[in-house]
């Protein structure tokens, strides 16, 4: 499956912005070649586009969307790969790519959508979206990481599902490794509390189903 | 105002703190021995650590256990990918190649007949979010194609409204909403649909968000940092990167190259870090609000010591130069507003004899005899200062409080009356009303043998209801006076009023467009139009960005859908 990648690439360090860690936009150290580029991308393609549409699915929650992006994806790499310093490092700058494309996505739907008044009270219910987002999403972990904010909620799911080191979630953050340590400190913080509402809110279903039951066991007696 | 990001620290919470971080980090990678040996120490001693420790493991391999969930791609995607590698590669090739050959020719021809279809449908979906907010709406795209105003469509066409998203993460989405047009509440039937544009997403965690304002050309925000990195009562000025695609744009056309991307795709994302912030003012805290210039090369606010041990002095700052020059030692000195080129600010000052005072008339910081904080009375007055040459004009009348003048120097509205402290540091409205009166400025006229600055003292109440807290603005043209009040000082939420003004006789006319609408501190008058932030509903109802929009004595409105932490940012 996942593989941790155990390089730890120093070329990082020594081109990270004060308070970023940007493989993308850095001194570019080799010409654009199309065929090399075609190559070098048709690679990562083949290494990496299991684990690049699995992350986007699970940030997004939509396969058909997830799959448009993964191939955005690998399109930006394409155009972008005379900016990779360090072969070794793709793997994570592939991931801040993906990473750059999915907060683009759901910041786009998080964008206000203007509506007309109709005349009724000003606000209104939950967005249809939103339902629909929900009623998705299976069980309380899958709910309780839809809750938190989407930066935590990609730090978890780069962390402790596809088992990104400290440096190169930092990497695909587009953050210091300090920066990305503190985020993921939160992130837990965050889905600790989300679960707990969400084993609340089960425990109080289920209570209200036993309920249900029972009145109408005795009803029907 | 309390945000959800903002954190306060004491040392005891910052061990606990210490080992929350550790006891995460120590999933992601090993610890050194001596944070190791800390950790291993306060959790003997620390039962809610040592049960967060765990519950971060437990939930570790909760997470752990989604791996196991097949995520299979579809099959196609590589089929996809190669096409849409094939666009990119066409658009990168130079237009003059070495073969010299067009490019369209270059392309098979399937790919050729594609990329046309594509071209009119990333004409119409895509490009719209690729033009930059640029300032008052320049680079802005028309309405989008779903958009079919009705006949009763008002058309307002106004500038952008800056607002942001704030995230619980300290995440600000900086967005840009442009009304073109509204419907009367009577027509709802008639749907406009204004057009957004993203702008940056910045990391603003710790900021006092009631202080964070763009700029006029939208290159910049200025705001206080409460808590974080040691950056604690600071003021600071953060670029704003505009939106542009990495490569160069291309203007799309008759035999232009193709988009590189497929529909629903997006070019590549701004990388580009902005240059770091500016420190214009430590060890303060913003008192009011923070307003740029109209040209946006001056920057004014009022802020006191951070420790609270005095009252607010009037800062300015001018773009380009390295910090904020405070311009008051008063520490009563309050920033109102900007009039052209100049300052308005009011002081207080406490008459002699009542307590709070220093002996010479200027309300006193000084605790009494006793040690405790004296109650006062206080009394307004208010004057202009021109941040280029230095000089301050005094408003002739006494107890005007944080007057603003409309835009055409006819009008000005001000709390009329009193003001009273409890500690004679912080202070708050007293007796008196909000009222809107004329403006005169003959100090230009040279005929003028006494010069007169100030209100022409022919006062209307703007509002009738109790007032602890008020902003006040006019529109460009000055006949429209948009009002914030709150029964409650220091408040975020309190009601929105917009009142239009009879030019000829400077009446407030009697139909109001606006009449205590719920809204946030924070609203925007331009051009035609006023927007606020509705606030959030004791069950859980978000807040909505709302626009008044109007041509002439014609009023629409339209709203947004409900989200979380909007923000008006100018």
């Amino acid at each position: 499956m996942l593989e941790r990648t155990a390089t730890a690439p120093a070329a990082w360090a020594v081109n990270r912005q004060p308070g970023a860690a940007s493989l993308i936009g850095r001194a570019v150290n080799r010409a654009w070649d199309q065929d090399e580029a075609r190559v070098f991308v048709e690679g990562l393609f083949a290494k990496h586009h299991h684990e690049i549409f699995a992350y986007l699915v699970r940030m997004l929650r939509d396969g058909e969307l997830a799959a448009d992006l993964t191939q955005d994806a690998f399109v930006k790499a394409y155009k972008n790969y005379d900016t990779l310093e360090k072969d070794e490092n793709a793997r994570a700058w592939l991931y801040q790519i993906a990473h750059r494309v999915a907060l683009d996505e759901l910041r786009r739907r998080k964008i206000v959508r203007m509506i007309p008044w109709t005349g009724e009270a000003r606000g209104a219910a939950p967005s249809a979206e939103r339902l629909a987002m929900d009623l998705r999403l299976s069980g309380p972990l899958e709910r309780a990481l839809a809750q938190i904010p989407e930066r935590q909620r990609a730090a978890l799911i780069l962390a402790e599902i596809h088992d990104l080191t400290g440096l190169e979630l930092a990497a695909a953050m587009g953050v210091s490794h300090v920066a990305a340590r503190a985020i993921l400190t939160r992130a837990r913080e965050s889905l600790r509390r989300a679960l707990a509402a969400e084993k609340e809110f089960e425990r109080a279903a289920e209570a209200e189903r036993d309920a249900t039951f029972a009145r109408e066991a005795r009803g029907g007696r | 105002m309390t945000l959800p990001f903002r954190r306060r620290h004491n040392d005891a919470e910052g061990t606990h703190e210490r080992a929350r971080d550790l006891s995460s980090r120590r999933l992601l990678e090993s610890l050194d021995a001596e944070d190791e040996a800390w950790l291993t120490r306060h959790l003997d001693a620390c039962t809610e650590c040592r049960a967060e420790d765990a519950a971060f493991a437990a939930d570790r391999e909760l997470l752990r256990s989604l791996r196991v969930k097949p995520i299979e791609p579809p099959r196609d995607l590589w089929a996809k990918t190669a096409a849409a590698l094939d666009f990119a590669a066409a658009k990168r090739s130079p237009p003059v190649a070495s073969d010299s050959r067009p490019f369209w020719r270059a392309m098979p021809v399937g790919t050729a007949a594609a990329a046309a279809v594509l071209l009119l449908v990333v004409a119409v979906t895509v490009l719209p979010s690729l033009n930059g907010p640029g300032p008052q709406g320049t680079g802005q795209v028309g309405v989008g194609p779903s958009v079919a105003p009705g006949p009763t469509a008002i058309t307002v066409d106004t500038a952008a409204i800056p607002a942001a998203r704030v995230g619980a993460d300290g995440s600000w989405d900086i967005f840009f909403t442009e009304v073109q047009k509204v419907c009367p509440g009577s027509s709802p039937e008639c749907v406009p649909a204004p057009s957004e544009q993203a702008g940056s997403t910045l990391d603003l965690l710790g900021v006092k968000a009631s202080t964070v304002t763009l700029s006029p050309h939208n290159d910049q925000l200025v705001f206080e940092s409460e808590s974080g990195t040691g950056n604690e009562g600071k003021i600071l000025i953060q670029p704003v990167a505009t939106t542009q695609p990495s490569q160069a744009p291309e203007t799309p056309g008759v035999g232009s190259t193709p988009p590189s991307t497929p529909p629903g795709s997006t070019e590549p994302t701004p990388i580009a870090t902005p240059p770091g912030q500016i420190e214009i003012a430590s060890g303060v805290t913003v008192v009011g609000d923070v307003a740029y210039s109209a040209d946006g090369q001056w920057l004014a606010f009022s802020a006191a010591p951070k420790d609270g041990s005095a009252g607010p002095d009037l800062y300015i700052y001018s773009m380009g130069s390295r910090a904020a020059k405070v311009v008051t030692t008063d520490h009563q000195t309050y920033f109102s507003a900007w009039l052209g080129s100049k300052v308005l600010a009011s002081e207080i000052e406490v008459p002699s004899g009542d307590a709070g005072t220093d002996g010479n008339g200027k309300a006193s910081n000084a605790p009494g005899a006793n040690g405790q904080a004296r109650p006062a009375e206080g009394r307004a007055s208010s004057f202009l200062f021109d941040p280029a040459t230095g000089a301050r004009t005094e408003l002739g009348q006494p107890d005007i409080w944080m007057p603003v003048v409309d835009p055409t120097n006819r009008f000005v509205a001000y709390w009329s009356g009193s003001l009273r402290s409890s500690d004679g540091v912080t202070w708050q409205l007293g007796d008196g009303q909000l009222v809107l009166d004329g403006w005169l400025d003959t100090a230009a006229a040279a005929s003028a043998s006494a010069p007169i600055t100030g209100p022409a003292g022919h006062a209307t109440p703007i509002v009738t209801s109790h007032v602890e807290d008020f902003v006040a603005r006019f529109d460009p043209e000055g006949i429209r006076l948009a009002v914030w009040v709150s029964d409650h000082a220091g408040a975020t939420d309190g009601r929105l009023h917009l009142v239009v003004i009879d030019p000829a006789t400077g009446a407030i006319r009697a139909d109001r467009p606006l009449s205590g609408e719920p809204a946030l501190r924070r609203f925007s008058i331009d051009a035609n139009r006023l927007a606020w932030v509705s606030p959030s509903g004791q069950d859980g109802q978000e807040s909505s960005l709302q626009v008044l929009g109007w041509s002439g004595n014609t009023f629409g409105e339209i709203h947004s859908e409900p989200s979380a932490n909007l923000l008006i940012l100018r």
